[in-house]
């Protein structure tokens, strides 16, 4: 069997031991087993992954399922093979750093069959299981949202979570489904093949007509505005494991390299323009909305928000900086964000609540709980040192190159985004604390303290050294590019 | 050993104290807080290799006859045409500034491990000192716009790091947030600087900015309209950093901090770091008479008002920051008028006045009064002069101003960070009734938000007659 597909099955398989496993405690060794053994697993094929080096490795194809035409068609190139140790990564953080509390045998479970479903969709190079991937990874949360206590909560959630989240992925099976019909004229045995869609190409009506299905889809899985209305209630009210994963913006940003792109670039040519100024906006917006947040949760859904604008106006740019830019920022994204959130839960485990004024003087009785926030905020914001710097940096020479007024939004977005978090960082760790509560909040317990320096020295290595990260992408951004500039006369 | 081989000493000038914070930081992530006594060892100790590292480029820059060294460490990242280069530069600006830094670090260091003795904070305060070193040394030492920036940023977090030093108190944690707030809304204007300057120059670096001719000559090829929108975006991050009013109110508020940082901080390094900039950034305001105009205008407002406001000052350490700020700003107006090399002498001679002042502030009343026993307990004759010559109803209105620090804290509130959160708040509730609609939920009712004591709430009122 391929080495892809195992590392698919990998976390399903620890799901499946999770779920069966006769005690709590069994289930839970099961599931921090299986997460630490897939983050193994992603390492070794990022290691036998050659750097720099164009087009699909490990590529390994099944037989064509007959009815359905689908085919077990999988491979990773630059773009997909940073985002595997990063999802597993995220997994681990997951399991072993949330609330036990939280964390029980369905919750363990559901985050372990979401990891899976996320590293399906980033090896698979066929369109049909693509789809299906993108769908599936809600599935797990969808049971747990069952687990909510209050029921006019729980509806609320259940809610959000149908009409954005599935409803929002009709748009993608829609154009799954065309492009298939599409595949099947052409006379292609696989006819969602990725690979062999962008070989053939696809006519231009074709491409007007997917590219708004596309973006709705991918624009509500990213939550820019006006589809981001669902970050906030998942990570306020939502089950936590489970909302941890769903909230990357990866997956979408991935769909947009690996779809749009290359699949649409005429549209592309056209369309590209006002989405990012679009977008742009959107991580305005996403900014000043988080900075009147006096929640930390819905504080970082709206960073959440601004960031995916962020992303999403770096692509849209269509220049190496940017684009570059953009993907790295994903991976940065996703570390500070997920960092972020776990000591939030940490807090909120501790004592009840995460509003900010609610605490007060942790800095005293949980200094490396305090010092975790400070540097996963610094690392939300694009501090030197981070990787989210070069990110940052990257896409605002790329922005300016291509749009001078819009870099303004960019900057004034990053500004405000470093004021909200240390606000919210001076608000809830340092002061005096609350009148209640004189007696402080225990320290990060080992596990948590692991998980968070992990996640800390991965960004901070991947600060001080992004070459690996960046020429791993290298490929692909040229590959964008070059598309770009070959449509360049007919677009602009 | 040639004197370009000896300058390279300046990229150890950031490496030692950037080595002892990351070493402290993994002991104390891994093991535990180290005592006192190593975590003084270890941060002094790379503060005197640190001093001594900037004085071997400072004797290389000598020796090798004035020229200029410009030292190239390699790329850091790049993608398509565009890599962030390290560059380090010795030359006639940064080579004293940066021995400067570094011994004057060093001294406040070591004043320190007696003045923080048994002081809760003193490993934060420490780390914290070694991170700023290791910024001071890239801000001075760098050799492009991109380095400085570093240096500017890591300078800024931990100095409002520092301000908020007794983080069990309300006030010193409204004072980092203003700073920091400050900080990051002009460093919009470097970011900008820079990114401009990388399309004018074609790079960052000071080289290629301005030519091989040494400080403060330079070949320029951007035009005039070019030099002055970079000029004005520099002097916005100037103006932040280095406090200059209208927007430096921060400053008197930052010596919430404890004294040596203050020292350190306000009145030695950071607060001359947007001096320095503009310093550096000479041939812009050559280039340019409009940009380097409203310079001269900037520096001249901001130390006429700061001197008035410093008058009528109640503490020692407000004092001394105000006449730190009043300073600053003719350092400035020194810089637009076109003397550069004034300006770099007066910011030499102003840091190491004013360190040595505020070190000594816990002891102002011991030297107050022996002041005024030398002159036989009248009052000091200070601003008698002003007194001659304004009437005396201008002299009361002045007063009052002064007082209330003419107002530009409530301007700031009141017209910018009042309307922009009042923007946040009413999307936020937009958002939550929306949200809500969709998912037909309906909150319970929230508590009214006078309930909760916020510990955040920057009220006019409570924030103007605060020391």
């Amino acid at each position: 069997m391929n080495g892809l597909t195992a590392l698919v099955l990998l976390p399903a398989f620890a799901a499946l031991l999770t779920r069966l496993a006769p005690t709590a405690e069994g289930a839970r060794r099961a599931a921090i087993a299986g997460a630490l053994a897939t983050l193994l697993a992603s390492l070794l094929v990022v290691a036998s992954f050659d750097l720099g080096a164009p087009g699909m490795q490990m590529e390994w194809a099944g037989a064509v399922v007959p009815w359905a035409r689908m085919q077990w068609h999988v491979g990773v190139d630059g773009l997909s093979v940073v985002l595997l140790p990063l999802t597993s990564l995220i997994g681990v953080a997951t399991t072993l750093g949330l609330p036990r509390q939280s964390m029980n045998r369905a919750s363990l479970a559901a985050t372990l069959l979401t990891v899976s479903a996320t590293l399906g969709l980033f090896v698979t190079l066929d369109l049909a299981w693509l789809a299906v991937f993108w769908l599936v990874r809600l599935a797990p949360g969808l049971d747990l949202i069952a687990a909510t206590p209050d029921p006019d909560l729980r509806r609320h959630v259940r809610r959000t979570w149908w009409v954005f989240l599935v409803a929002g992925s009709a748009p993608l099976f829609a154009a799954v489904i065309a492009l298939g019909v599409l595949g099947n004229r052409a006379g292609l045995a696989a006819p969602f093949d990725l690979v062999q869609l962008t070989a053939m190409g696809v006519p231009r009506a074709w491409q007007l007509a997917l590219f708004p299905a596309l973006v709705v889809a991918v624009g509500m899985r990213m939550a820019v505005v006006p589809f981001h209305g669902w970050m906030s209630v998942l990570l306020e009210h939502g089950p936590p494991g489970v909302a941890l994963l769903i909230t990357g913006a990866h997956v979408a940003l991935y769909a947009i390299a690996r779809i749009i792109l290359p699949l649409l670039p005429d549209a592309c040519a056209v369309g590209m323009g006002p989405l990012m100024i679009a977008a742009l906006l959107c991580a305005l917006y996403g900014s000043v909305v988080a900075l009147a947040q006096d929640d930390l949760r819905r504080m970082v859904a709206y960073l959440a928000v601004s960031h995916a604008g962020l992303m999403a106006g770096g692509l849209a740019s269509m220049n190496a900086q940017s684009v570059a830019g953009s993907l790295l920022q994903s991976v940065a994204s996703g570390l500070s964000l997920t960092g972020l959130l776990i000591i939030i839960r940490a807090l909120h485990a501790r004592t009840g609540t995460s509003h900010m004024d609610d605490h007060g003087g942790i800095a005293r009785s949980a200094p490396r709980m305090s010092v975790f926030f400070l540097l996963f905020g610094l690392a939300a914001v694009g501090f030197p040192t981070t990787i989210t710097y070069v990110s940052e940096d990257l896409l605002l020479h790329g922005v300016l190159d291509a749009h001078p007024l819009m870099a303004v939004l960019l900057l004034l977005a990053t500004a405000l985004n470093g004021i909200t978090l240390l606000r919210a960082f001076f608000r809830t760790f340092m002061g005096p604390p609350p009148r209640g509560a004189p007696g402080g909040v225990d320290d990060l317990v080992p596990r948590e303290r692991a998980v968070a320096f992990l996640l800390t020295t991965s960004i901070f290595l991947g600060g001080l050294y992004p070459r690996p990260l960046l020429e791993a992408r290298q490929p692909v951004v040229a590959a964008i590019v070059s598309r770009d500039a070959h449509r360049a006369p007919h677009g602009h | 050993m040639t004197p370009a081989l000896l300058a390279r000493a300046i990229v150890a000038v950031p490496a030692w104290p950037l080595a002892a914070a990351a070493a402290l930081g993994a002991w104390w992530a891994l093991v535990g807080k180290p005592s006192e006594r190593v975590t003084a060892r270890v941060v002094v100790g790379s503060l005197g290799l640190q001093l001594a590292s900037a004085v071997c480029a400072l004797v290389a820059f000598l020796w090798g006859g004035g020229n200029a060294v410009h030292i190239r460490s390699g790329r850091w990242f790049e993608a398509g045409a565009y890599g962030f280069e390290l560059t380090f530069l010795v030359d006639a600006l940064s080579a004293p500034l940066v021995v400067l830094a570094a011994l004057l670090t060093f001294l406040v260091a070591w004043f320190s491990v007696r003045y923080l003795h048994r002081e809760p904070g003193f490993f934060r305060f420490f780390t914290l000192l070694a991170v700023f070193a290791a910024g001071a040394g890239l801000l001075f030492g760098g050799g492009s716009y991109d380095i400085l920036f570093i240096g500017w940023e890591l300078v800024g977090l931990t100095s409002a790091l520092l301000i908020g030093f007794f983080h069990e108190r309300r006030t010193p944690m409204r004072a980092a947030l203003r700073a920091i707030t400050t900080y990051r809304v002009c460093d919009i204007g470097l970011v900008v600087g820079a990114v401009f300057i990388h399309d004018v120059a074609h790079g960052a670096a000071y080289v290629e900015a301005f030519g091989p001719a040494p400080w403060p000559h330079g070949t320029l090829h951007a035009s005039a309209p070019e030099a002055t929108l970079i000029v004005l975006c520099l002097l916005v991050a100037a103006s932040g950093k280095s406090a200059l009013l209208p927007v430096g109110t921060w400053l008197p508020r930052a010596v919430e901090g404890p004294t040596p940082s203050s020292a350190l901080y306000y009145c030695a390094l950071s607060v001359h770091a947007g001096a320095y900039l503009l310093l550096r950034s000479t041939p812009f305001l050559r280039a340019s008479t409009v940009g380097a105009a409203c310079v001269a205008a900037v520096g001249f407002g901001s130390a006429a008002l700061a001197s008035m406001i410093g008058r009528a000052q109640v503490d020692a350490k407000g004092a001394i920051a105000w006449a730190s700020m009043t300073h600053v700003g003719l350092i400035v107006a020194e810089i637009g008028l076109g003397f550069p090399r004034v300006a770099l002498v007066h910011l030499v001679a102003h840091a190491l006045l004013r360190t040595w002042q505020m070190l000594r502030a816990p002891s102002w009343l011991h030297d107050e009064l022996a002041l005024r026993a030398a002159a036989d307990g009248a009052p000091l004759p200070t601003g008698s002069f002003w007194q001659a010559i304004v009437p005396a109803r201008a002299l009361d209105a002045l007063y009052r101003l002064a007082y209330d620090r003419f107002f530009f804290e409530t301007a700031q509130q009141r017209y910018v960070a009042g309307p922009v959160l009042r923007l946040g708040r009413y999307l936020d509730r937009a958002e939550r009734r929306w949200v809500e609609a969709v998912g037909a939920w309906h909150p319970p009712a929230a508590p009214p938000d006078s309930a909760r004591p916020s510990a955040m709430n920057t009220r006019v009122e409570e924030a103007q007659h605060e020391p």
